[in-house]
């Protein structure tokens, strides 16, 4: 259940996303094995979401977009 | 497990995007970019590189992929078997309840035939097991071998090598305990080693071979067994 709907989530992201062209302004600083920075960022109703709450819950994965054009 | 999106989008963007797509999980607003620079990194124009990172419960990175052109992103397929291994899990419903099935601790019967010296004999056990790490496991086993030792109740413990991305694992265990319902037994000793697999997070299958020392023979035997996995901790 959840498998489909992740892959229906990330083909619905995957097309929002392109590069091509670019280059890399800025690297990112986090690596394999350490702890994840945390954060809180407000989602689509605005309501704010903190990583350490939604790791009460188990794991998380974050996908990275380029946002809705 | 959680997934959450991010973006520079503003969160009334997101909404429309999310309404349009038919989107159940969290768009987060990461407006100035301060956090996908950090797990990600941005672009020359002002916008984050497309990536996945992946966490286990523990708040550890255990996964991570940008991709540095459209052709470069992951496949979702590639992505479900990095969620699976990188969470030493296997299959959707482990990555879903985010706990490995060799932390989990055991109820596993096993059956099979072996020989007392000339003779056939049958064997079957029943063990609970309790994993201490994901390298032993102990706990009491009830052993029934109908001509040798009708019952000898022991304590097992079991050495584990975890193999195929702790989906499985090579085991030796070592039992010892008391024969029951017999004078001429008494204390009794066996080991085993073999194979455990987990079909899922919650059932596991065993092929062992092993040898029990009882006080006036040795038995030799082969098993193939199921376990019922249960969390623990």
């Amino acid at each position: 259940m959840i498998c489909e709907l992740m892959r229906y989530a990330l083909l619905a992201l995957a097309g929002s996303a392109c590069v091509t062209g670019l280059h890399v302004t800025h690297e990112a600083s986090v690596a394999d094995g350490v702890q994840a920075p945390a954060f809180a960022l407000p989602d689509q109703t605005s309501h704010p979401v903190a990583l350490a709450d939604q790791l009460a819950h188990g794991p998380v994965v974050l996908v990275f977009y380029r946002g809705y054009w | 497990m959680r997934l959450l999106a991010i973006s520079g989008d503003e969160p009334h963007d997101s909404k429309l995007f999310a309404m349009r797509l038919k989107i159940w999980f969290p768009l987060l607003s990461d407006a100035d970019l301060a956090v996908s620079r950090v797990y990600a990194g941005e672009t020359s124009d002002a916008n984050a590189l497309p990536g996945v990172t992946i966490i286990d419960r523990g708040g550890r990175i255990v996964f991570r992929q940008v991709a540095s052109s459209k052709d470069d992103r992951i496949s979702t397929q590639d992505l479900l078997e990095a969620i699976d291994h990188s969470l030493g899990t296997h299959g959707p419903d482990a990555a879903d309840r985010g706990y490995a099935a060799i932390d989990r601790a055991q109820i596993r019967l096993d059956a099979g035939a072996g020989a007392e010296g000339s003779r056939g004999t049958g064997f079957a056990s029943l063990a609970g097991l309790f994993p201490l790490s994901r390298e032993v496991l102990i706990g009491p086993m009830l052993g029934f071998e109908p001509r040798a030792a009708p019952l000898d109740v022991d304590l097992e413990v079991v050495f584990r090598a975890p193999v195929w991305h702790e989906a499985g694992a090579f085991e030796l265990g070592f039992a010892s305990g008391y024969s029951a319902f017999d004078a001429n037994r008494g204390w009794n000793g066996a080991m085993r080693t073999g194979l455990w697999f987990a079909l899922s997070p919650a059932w596991s299958v065993q092929l062992d071979v092993g040898a029990a020392v009882h006080t006036h023979d040795i038995d030799g035997f082969g098993t193939i067994g199921l376990a019922w996995l249960f969390r623990v901790r």
